[in-house]
């Protein structure tokens, strides 16, 4: 590994000072609830871009865009292109995010109760920040992952690497709210963005554009290029669908656009940063069909050793998608199910690692290398110097978007769940005692979930997949609350259901019975995100229509009204 | 395949210049924000129940 301790190690502390102090030094600016969770409304442009732009690129999208580049090429960018293209309609034609911030609210769920009342309100509340915690859970566990592999930290350093992250961040966060996300996130898009762009221009330059390129057409054929024909058209729907949701109702976009100075403020930021969406996926892509250029995976042991390390073959001996001849090659009968609990790829004897395939191998197992072959190849081309600006530039990039989560469904939390409880208005010293307990108890939750969460099958559909559990929904009742005059709380409360049941289900099953089985059935991930958003829709207009006094409802004014 | 070939490599030239640009434009105006920012919110002109802008 090409990490030096004494030059990378500093660049990457200068960076850690010089984030802290900035975070901690606008604490003195938090006064009132308002200023702890939405920057007092002062946000102008070019900081919301900034700030937005940092926190949707964490390490965790740096490995789910990598290992799209490493497993679909080009094609695997798709959802980047679909989410530019939904930011920038929404930003131009204020579709939803007008009538929003019009609104004057902190959160999503508060417009809700002007409409639906104060229950859909609570709920519309448990499932964001179900969804979104189930989201963030695996961040912390990527993050300190991608540190170990590519700065070639030994592995029992993990959990202090994960524990060091989340403490730097929640320290700020708790201090100063989002007003020292916003400052913080600043500083960690220029990093991030100096780190990205000089990492691409010397891999392009190391390797040759047309190198890189004719890698996809040999790996990956015409697939590698036109996502219909590698993805499906399936999951290019489920994309479209996630990714126009998450723009509308994401709730660190939205926190964007509720801390913005105006409306017009907020859709400026939506416009000015949807390019990046196109950076964001294209970018770690491209480094992911580097990691497939120098790692092309053929049997065990033509693996780098740090990623054989890296992949667990847990589970293998059930997963029904590996052949009887694999798993008697493999020999796993010689082992505990104690023992296979713990095995990593570079345990196993050098004579099965010589002549087992990893493509034989479990979904999970190859999800795993080809999620953690980036990383993996970072720490071995990248050269002294350039590394060090690459790792400040991740750390950047995670802390920038934990901090923005923890204190963006802290929100929710506290206004949401917490807020038709309180009988009477909180004094601000109290509000704020509050908000900070709340985004330590997040902090505590993503390290726990973060440690014991296994995840099947490909990062990206995990975070898709919960973020699902409320994008459909949440969708469904933005556009309704602000266009459908009959929307009402029955149609409300039914489409919240049903939109977290396919999603919940889902994971649930994946855990209990595997990916490969469902997948048997013909209930794929990307189905079930159709699935919830389709029923989420129909059930909003049928029980809107059901309930009793609907006529009564639709003289009501909208929200944006 | 060519016509792909042209079309990701055109996207790709498109997002490291445009990335580039914004970084520089941004890391200069976003100062400007920030200051802009927390002026207001150490003068005082902040005022949460103000009718919205």
């Amino acid at each position: 590994m090409n990490f030096n301790w004494l030059l990378d190690g500093s660049i990457v502390g200068l960076y850690l000072v010089a984030t802290m102090a900035a975070g901690i030094m606008v604490r003195k600016y938090v006064g009132n609830v308002e200023q702890f969770l939405v920057a007092g409304r002062e946000m102008n442009v070019f900081l919301g871009i900034a700030s937005l732009a940092a926190t949707e690129f964490g390490i965790v999208t740096c490995m789910y865009t990598a290992q799209g580049g490493y497993n679909s090429g080009f094609a695997g960018s798709t959802p980047g292109i679909l989410q530019c293209l939904a930011m920038l309609i929404i930003g131009i034609t204020g579709f939803c995010v007008k009538p929003l911030r019009d609104s004057g609210v902190m959160t999503i769920p508060e417009l809700f109760e002007q409409r639906f009342g104060t229950f859909i309100r609570w709920l519309s509340g448990v499932v964001i920040v179900l969804g979104g915690l189930l989201n963030m859970g695996v961040f912390l566990r990527i993050g300190g992952e991608f540190l170990v592999l590519s700065t070639g930290m030994n592995e029992k350093y993990l959990v202090i690497t994960m524990t060091v992250l989340l403490i730097m961040v929640a320290v700020y966060t708790i201090l100063g709210g989002m007003l020292s996300v916003l400052v913080t996130d600043f500083l960690q898009f220029i990093v991030m963005s100096i780190g990205l762009l000089a990492v691409t221009y010397f891999f392009i330059g190391s390797f040759g554009w047309g190198k890189i390129v004719d890698t996809v057409e040999k790996t990956h054929g015409e697939g590698g290029f036109n996502p219909f024909v590698s993805l499906g058209w399936e999951s290019v729907l489920a994309s479209a669908l996630v990714q126009t949701a998450a723009t509308l109702t994401w709730q660190t976009t939205i926190a964007r656009l509720m801390a913005a100075k105006d409306t017009w403020t907020g859709q400026k930021v939506y416009i000015g940063t949807s390019f990046f969406f196109v950076c964001r996926f294209l970018i770690p892509g491209i480094w992911g069909i580097v990691a497939l250029m120098v790692i092309a995976p053929t049997t065990i042991n033509s693996l780098p050793q740090p990623l054989r390390a890296s992949v667990s073959i847990s589970g293998i001996d059930k997963d029904t998608s590996v052949a009887d001849s694999t798993k008697q090659a493999l020999n796993l009968s010689q082992y505990t199910p104690e023992q296979l609990k713990s095995m990593t790829l570079d345990k196993l004897p050098e004579e099965v690692q010589k002549n087992v395939n990893v493509k034989d191998l479990s979904g999970s197992v190859k999800s795993a290398v080809s999620l953690n072959a980036m990383p993996v190849i970072l720490g071995k081309l990248v050269p002294i110097g350039l590394i060090g600006i690459l790792i400040a530039a991740m750390l950047a990039a995670d802390m920038s978007t934990d901090s923005s989560y923890m204190i963006t469904w802290a929100a929710v939390i506290y206004n949401d769940i917490l807020g038709p409880f309180r009988k009477k208005k909180s004094s601000d010293s109290m509000g704020l005692l509050i908000n900070r307990f709340i985004v330590m108890v997040i902090g505590l939750f993503l390290f726990f979930y973060g440690l014991f969460y296994k995840l099947e099958g490909s990062l990206w559909d995990y975070l898709q997949t919960t973020g699902t559990v409320y994008l459909s929904s949440m969708s469904v009742l933005l556009i309704a609350c602000c266009y459908w005059k009959n929307a009402n709380s029955w149609g409300a409360t039914a489409s919240i259901i049903i939109g977290a049941a396919f999603p919940i289900g889902y994971l649930y099953l994946e855990q209990v019975w595997g990916a490969a089985a469902l997948k048997d059935l013909g209930f794929t991930q990307d189905r079930s995100k159709i699935l919830a958003f389709a029923l989420s829709a129909v059930a909003m207009v049928v029980f809107s229509l059901l309930k009793p006094n609907a006529a009564e409802t639709a003289t009501k004014p909208t929200a944006a009204a | 395949m060519e016509a792909y070939r042209w079309f990701w490599g055109g996207l790709t030239i498109a997002a490291l210049l445009w990335y580039s640009t914004i970084t520089i434009y941004i890391a200069f105006h976003g100062v400007f924000d920030i200051k802009d920012m927390l002026k207001k919110l150490s003068s005082g002109t902040f005022d949460p129940n103000a009718p919205e802008k």
